[in-house]
């Protein structure tokens, strides 16, 4: 635009005969560009609005430089209800950070449009701090969601707990109708969650809070006493209690929708507490058709006191190795398993178990093993009875045994039969 | 007519199965046998002590070779673009012959060196020998687009017409029709350098565990088929768990520098297979170990950002941790896991690990455990490693780190239990750690957990004498988990509770390829921003929430471009005279004078072509703007990378499409209900634009509900 304009100046400033026709030309071009942009201008702020919820914000940023209707409709709070800070140093990051002018201008400009939000965090302490300072400022919004991520390791850890339970009980409350809120491994801690509840009890439905080693099992309790909405929680085995399982199944809760319980040993040879079986029974008839997802990062003479009794464990996750005796328990004690996956286990073939479990567990519709063993004829098996229910399998090559009856080149071929759709085990590069 | 030939060595350091070669000596008055250091290759510091051994072995043989025909190897130092100029004069060349490099780099560096020979009037004969199959063809039938699955490309493959038969090798009387004459100074201006001229220091190296070169190679090749066992196990290669030592069969290394023929290698085993089995033609399986290194040559020819992260189509962007200090423990074998020490101990020592401990490791430092980037590994693999192929190397990576190749990521190798699964004794953990060795099995994969007495009596104690674990791995486990699946559920839109069904099903193996029409109507020309996100909406209406969300990785390229540009850093920022977006900035402000614009989000430099051609993007601005020349580096790459990228975008699509979810227009149907089965939102994370509690009500319905 500007070049083209200066160019017609400069013909105009050495005018000859030929300037008029030149003129006349300029200004047929300027009432097109006026017609054009007279076009634009005239759409009406819902349009742009709708085109803008389209474009990233980089290209929202551009377009608001066009004129003072398209600077307008950038700054419309529809555009800002949701924002995810990406809070990232160099030095510990291959990613990029969002810019602290813009940090700066949401503050100021947006702050009290900002619904939800999301922090993410790279390994750096820097980071971590970043996200504090922001949220500390967040005294004029009411956030729905908030989610303190962690991409790298635990970074929110390292910060004083202090500093970080006073930013978060900032939003706490300033917000009054939080409904979801992720803080996994964060130090976060009882009195805390205790303002968490007393400001947005009727709202939370959604807490994740896996690995937070300052909450106690009291403190959790209090928020499944408080929060009767609450539908689904992510937490740390240690925090599960039978009290927690007998709150969350009162009459005045919800249906809870979804459980994950990751169970982490913190020390070799940690003794881990049992859940009743009635707490258990107590929540399926409460929340008939709630999903618990167990992810057991355990070793394998940890396993002691689980599956001994029936569980209603919909998804799990076997992170560690995981002994023949505890997957031969599996199936007699998870009828309600959807999925199964199990990342490692001894030298000796998993047939019986497997078929156990697809015997039992009607509803698996997906398996995945890694470092195991199963013979074919076994594996074969195990997908005829399962048939085309399982949507989800993946198995490594190395764990399928070549027998008598298959070998590793036509396995393949029995197993799509019985799946009703093309399907190879998973490889690894031999290199 | 006088043709004087000079044959140029890179790869393919044999005489036999050697195309290229023979062209040169074909019809030929003088040829003469050249090997360039190629700085690449040679000034980099990155390349280690064994390689370069391996490297003068293999050119010593090959002298050792010619002298045997009567001529010998030509080592002209230098770079090959300032060395052929002067060749070209010095020996009256007509004629100059090497084989048919298909990385991008190599790509680059010989077309130059066409280019300059045909300005001198020489001819270039290029042939390929260092794959098995012409890759471009490859891609050609996958649709102009290379396969990414091992499987999809199998079947490619298994359409091809069989690999071109090896050549044998050159002769006496082919060598004596084109005899060249030797200087009496040949060995002073040609000789093959010594480690200590290329500056390492040998006093007290051990010997080469693998010696190079391609007699050493031919020797391997006949021990290899004759070794009984293997060929019991020809069709399946298990239980191999003694082979974690360097076995006087192996091959790779030889493969790598071209000390043997793959095609040689692969007319051997099919003959050898047609022998045993009486069958007529022998599975694909049988060349396992050729066809990954085909696959992931054919993944890489045509992407020169194949090595990396940024700016790589194929590869997932994943927020990898920078810890230096942790890296050097792993590179140098001090983390504190035996099994994992170990291995680096022997790959430092030897060049040369099994394709199970280059999954534990490179598992290890990326997904499993320390969270680093597949780009570290890669590189200190590529110094380290005798077989380290620019593309095999950081293909496998990618592979590993489940950086790209649609990998389940939940199988994480544990740096304990798969060390004692491998070798239930723990004589490879006391043959490269020696301090170890009197460890009973029961502790020796976890010193630690040994009680104190049992260390005392071992005579090492860990934390004095053997490093701690530098991590917890049940710990870092966890959270790797959740950070992976955090990655893929964004990438596929994926919300369930399924783990499995995070890393989304490309169906490219089952249904043919459709060449997609919005392809074409976007011209090499269009920014490749633009393109891509048109491709967004065009390709798949059913998902647009993704044009709603910046936050998406659904297309991580496109995402990490945006990120780039949304995120300049601070000293850049403040330096907007510098700025070539600062002067859209300032432009603009003419016409829209006093409305505030958000500075702070205008682009910084780009540091990357494609970030450049986004930079360059005016149009979208102020149409009038003259559009920036892109450079045409950018030109190029955003012609090649578009439709590959786009075909990435459309597999991811299509599996979430093939498992029955739908995405909605999560603005345009903003005050409608959606069916409980619904998944609209790309990540948990974004809850984008949502406009009622109610709505956001129901999103926590779809979140619970999903994985049903």
């Amino acid at each position: 635009m500007k070049r083209g304009l200066q160019g017609t100046k400069q013909e105009d400033g050495g005018g000859t005969s030929s300037g008029s026709l030149k003129r006349s030309r300029k200004q047929r071009r300027d009432a097109e560009l006026d017609e054009e942009a007279v076009h634009w201008e005239c759409l009406p702020q819902e349009v742009l609005l709708h085109i803008f919820q389209y474009l990233p914000l980089l290209d929202r940023a551009y377009a608001s430089q066009v004129c003072r209707g398209w600077n307008h409709a950038f700054h419309m709070p529809e555009l800002w209800r949701c924002f995810e800070f990406e809070l990232n140093q160099p030095a510990s990051s291959y990613l990029k950070a969002t810019h602290p002018d813009l940090i700066k201008q949401i503050i100021k400009r947006h702050a009290d449009h900002l619904q939800y939000v999301s922090f993410k965090v790279d390994s750096s302490r820097e980071s971590a701090e970043a996200a504090c300072d922001i949220l500390s400022q967040l005294v004029n919004c009411s956030l729905k969601t908030l989610g303190l991520i962690s991409t790298a390791r635990p970074s929110f850890m390292e910060l004083p707990k202090s500093h970080f339970i006073s930013a978060l009980t900032v939003v706490f409350v300033n917000s009054k109708s939080l409904s979801s809120l992720k803080i996994d491994d964060t130090p976060v801690d009882d009195p805390s969650l205790k303002v968490l509840v007393a400001n947005n009890s009727d709202t939370l439905k959604l807490l994740k809070m896996s690995s937070c080693p300052h909450v106690s099992p009291a403190g959790i309790l209090c928020v499944a006493d408080q929060c009767h909405g609450l539908r689904e929680l992510a937490l740390n085995y240690h925090l599960l209690s039978d009290e927690l399982l007998i709150a969350l199944s009162s009459e005045k809760h919800v249906h809870l929708e979804h459980l994950r319980i990751d169970v982490v040993s913190e020390n070799p040879g940690q003794q881990f507490h049992t859940i009743k079986k009635s707490s258990w029974d107590a929540m399926v008839r409460h929340s008939p058709k709630f999903n618990l997802v167990m992810y057991f990062f355990l070793y394998e003479d940890e396993f002691g006191p689980f599956f001994r009794d029936e569980l209603p464990v919909t998804h799990l996750y076997f992170g560690r190795s995981v002994s023949k005796d505890v997957l031969g328990r599996v199936g007699l004690t998870c009828p309600r398993l959807v999925e199964l996956v199990v990342c490692a286990n001894g030298l000796r073939p998993l047939d019986e178990e497997l078929i156990r479990i697809a015997q039992r567990c009607t509803q698996l519709s997906a398996i995945g093993l890694g470092e195991c063993e199963v013979s074919c004829s076994a594996f074969v098996e195990f997908v005829k009875m399962c048939g085309d229910r399982l949507t989800q399998l993946s198995i490594m090559e190395e764990v399928l045994v070549p027998d008598h009856r298959y070998g590793l080149d036509d396995i393949h071929w029995e197993v799509s039969k019985h799946l009703g759709r093309v399907w190879f085990p998973d490889m690894m590069p031999t290199w | 007519m006088v043709v004087n030939s000079v044959h140029w060595f890179r790869k393919c350091l044999r005489l036999h199965d050697n195309p290229a070669l023979q062209e040169a000596l074909n019809g030929a008055n003088t040829v003469r046998c050249v090997y360039i250091l190629d700085p690449w290759f040679a000034g980099a510091a990155n390349v280690g002590i064994n390689r370069w051994r391996f490297l003068l072995e293999a050119l010593e043989d090959l002298d050792c070779s010619l002298k045997k025909l009567n001529s010998r190897l030509f080592v002209v130092r230098g770079q090959p673009a300032e060395v052929f100029p002067r060749l070209f004069k010095e020996w009256k060349m007509t004629r100059l012959t090497f084989e048919y490099d298909p990385e991008p780099y190599g790509k680059e560096r010989d077309s130059a060196i066409i280019k300059m020979a045909q300005e001198f009037g020489v001819e270039t004969i290029v042939r390929n020998s260092h794959t098995l199959y012409n890759l471009d063809r490859i891609i050609e039938m996958n649709n102009n687009s290379p396969p990414l699955t091992f499987k999809r490309f199998q079947t490619i493959v298994s359409r091809l017409e069989l690999p071109r038969r090896p050549l044998p090798s050159i002769n006496q009387k082919q060598m004596d029709k084109c005899h060249t004459k030797i200087t009496d100074n040949h060995d002073q201006i040609y000789s093959i350098p010594s480690l200590e001229e290329l500056g390492f220091r040998t006093e007290g190296l051990p010997p080469a565990v693998w010696r190079g070169g391609e007699s050493e190679a031919l020797d391997r090749l006949s021990k290899h088929l004759d070794k009984k066992v293997w060929v019991a196990n020809l069709e399946h290669p298990r239980g191999n768990m003694c082979s974690l030592y360097a076995s006087p069969t192996g091959l790779s290394p030889y493969l790598r520098f071209g000390c043997l023929s793959c095609r040689v290698l692969y007319y051997n085993l099919r003959e050898l297979y047609m022998k045993l089995r009486k069958r007529c033609s022998p599975p694909l399986s049988l060349f396992g170990q050729l066809l990954w290194r085909e696959f992931f040559y054919t993944a890489a020819t045509n992407n020169p950002n194949f090595d990396r992260m940024d700016g790589n189509p194929i590869c997932v962007q994943i927020p990898w941790d920078q810890n230096p200090e942790a890296l050097a423990k792993w590179a140098e074998g001090r983390t504190g896991y035996p099994w994992i020490d170990a291995i680096m101990t022997q790959l430092r020592e030897e060049g040369w690990i099994h394709h199970l401990a280059r999954h534990a490791v490179a598992c290890f430092l990326t997904r499993g455990d320390l969270w680093i980037s597949w780009e570290s590994g890669m590189k200190v693999f590529e110094e380290l490693l005798l077989d380290a192929d620019w593309s095999v190397n950081a293909g496998s990576w990618m592979w590993l780190s489940c950086s790209a190749f649609f990998q389940q990521f939940f199988h994480c190798y544990c740096p304990v239990g798969f060390g004692r699964r491998t070798n239930p004794t723990g004589d490879y953990i006391r043959r490269y750690i020696p301090i170890l060795k009197d460890y009973p099995n029961r502790y020796i994969y976890e010193p630690w957990n040994a009680p104190e007495s049992v260390q005392k009596a071992a005579n090492c104690v860990v934390g004095v004498d053997y490093p701690k674990p530098m991590i917890n791995h049940a710990e870092s486990s966890r959270l790797n988990i959740e950070r992976m699946k955090q990655v893929y559920q964004q990438l596929s839109h994926y919300r369930g509770l399924s783990l499995l069904a995070s890393v989304p099903t490309i169906q490219e193996e089952a249904e043919p390829l459709m060449t997609d029409e919005s392809q074409t109507s976007s011209g090499p020309d269009s920014p490749s921003v633009v393109h891509d996100k048109a491709t967004g909406c065009v390709a798949a209406p059913d998902s647009s929430t993704v044009c709603t969300s910046s936050h998406t990785v659904l297309n991580p390229e496109l995402e990490s471009d945006e990120m780039r540009c949304l995120s300049q850093t601070p000293v850049n920022c403040s330096d907007s005279q510098m700025h070539p977006s600062a002067t859209i900035t300032s432009t603009c402000a003419d016409h829209s004078a006093g409305v505030e614009s958000p500075s702070s989000l205008v682009p910084p430099p780009a540091q990357s072509p494609l970030a450049r051609s986004q930079t360059c993007t005016p149009s979208l601005v102020c149409s009038t703007l003259p559009p920036s020349p892109s450079p045409a580096t950018a030109q190029t790459q955003t012609s090649s990378f578009g439709p590959r990228r786009k075909s990435f975008t459309r597999k991811v699509r299509r599996g979430q499409r093939q498992r029955g979810r739908h995405s909605c227009h999560a603005v345009a149907r903003e005050g409608e209900r959606r069916g409980e089965e619904e998944e609209t939102e790309p990540g948990e994370e974004n809850e984008k634009m949502e406009e009622s509690v109610e709505m956001e009500e129901e999103r926590m319905e779809e979140e619970t509900y999903a994985g049903h």
